[in-house]
């Protein structure tokens, strides 16, 4: 995992939040996301790495070693799927 | 022998030539009919009973039947694709639907996880069936309105005791899986026009008794958009904005149950 790279902004206009977690459109294909999948999103902001997103979320739940390497996972995830597109 | 059937803002008319189609044509669609109508355009659907069988002639092509059986099969078909087009701009959901005065369940899950069993339990239990397998909300997706295609019962189904089928729905075998049901006969007794939606249920089938649980937006919009829609409709985001009102008006409840006569009963004191 490339943690320099750079996420995308994700369409506002293509996002439906939910109580508990968001649907994405990304290409021609919906995709849904819990409540932390949604948290990480909301980090992409076109100019914030992977590895700068780990580190935000790394700071909001210092207590659990469990988070880094789950948002890692979660980019790895995004990947295969295809649905990780870099900022301009 | 003629009927005309008002769908949506669209004229259908069946004719049939011989008595011996009495076992299905006056009954398919029925709660759609309507007085004839003036100087209006119709949509043909005709059987002609010869030596050779049965021909139909229906919209776009023309069908030769050797038995009652096929024909009933084709027919049924055909107004079924006719009904959802005409209904093309209302939201249909795949699924099925019933309920009481007070307001009504869409139940969705997989094919084969016992939907129309648990709709004909419910009708026996003396709950309302609106539809099975197409179910379309009214355009002000809080009601759901009947779609009152025949339920199509296999023979299992008919064998249980107690079979859940009344016995004074008119009905007529035609395969060893598919028995129709005509639900809403006699009139007004099983079946209701619409009714507004209180619950979407995702049946999970288990031993034990009946028990519903809370269910987070997010898992009920994936299986809604999954089990209850084409693979072309569930990657709408409009779908899913208009899902997601539909999901906050009526809770979604995961539903696990063993027995659908017990499960129906469930449902009706849901809806109390």
């Amino acid at each position: 995992m490339d943690r320099t790279f750079i996420p995308r902004v994700i369409d506002p206009a293509a996002i439906v939040e939910m109580d508990d977690g968001v649907i994405v459109r990304i290409g021609d294909t919906l995709h849904t996301f819990n409540s932390t999948g949604c948290e990480i999103i909301e980090l992409f902001d076109g100019a914030r790495t992977i590895g700068d997103i780990i580190e935000v979320m790394v700071a909001r739940y210092p207590d659990d070693d469990q988070v880094a390497p789950a948002v890692e996972a979660f980019f790895d995830e995004l990947e295969n799927l295809n649905m990780l597109n870099r900022s301009e | 022998m003629r009927r005309y059937l008002g769908i949506g803002d669209n004229i259908a008319v069946l004719e049939w030539n011989d008595s011996r189609l009495g076992g299905f044509m006056p009954y398919l669609f029925r709660p759609w009919e309507i007085d004839q109508p003036g100087d209006t355009d119709v949509a043909v659907f005709r059987a002609d009973m010869n030596g050779a069988g049965i021909r139909l002639d229906l919209p776009g092509k023309t069908v030769a039947c050797p038995d009652e059986r096929m024909a009933a099969l084709e027919l049924e078909y055909a107004l079924t694709m006719y009904a959802q087009a005409q209904l093309d701009d209302h939201v249909q959901v795949h699924g099925a639907c019933f309920g009481t005065e007070s307001g009504c369940v869409l139940i969705v899950g997989t094919h084969g996880i016992g939907k129309t069993t648990l709709a004909l339990s419910a009708i026996s239990q003396g709950l309302y069936a609106l539809s099975d397998d197409i179910c379309p909300f009214d355009h002000d997706m809080r009601h759901l309105l009947g779609f009152p295609r025949p339920f199509k019962v296999a023979v299992d189904i008919l064998a249980m005791n107690p079979c859940p089928v009344p016995v004074d729905c008119p009905s007529f075998y035609a395969t060893a899986d598919i028995t129709y049901v005509f639900t809403h006969e006699p009139p007004g007794k099983y079946c209701a026009d619409r009714l507004p939606l209180r619950h979407i249920l995702f049946p999970n089938r288990r031993p034990g008794p009946v028990a519903f649980e809370q269910m987070g937006q997010t898992e009920a919009m994936q299986l809604l958009l999954t089990q209850g829609f084409n693979y072309v409709d569930r990657d709408s985001l409009d779908l899913a904005r208009t899902l997601l009102g539909v999901l906050i008006q009526a809770p979604p409840l995961r539903f696990g149950y063993g027995d659908s006569f017990e499960a129906a009963d469930a449902i009706r004191d849901l809806l109390t």
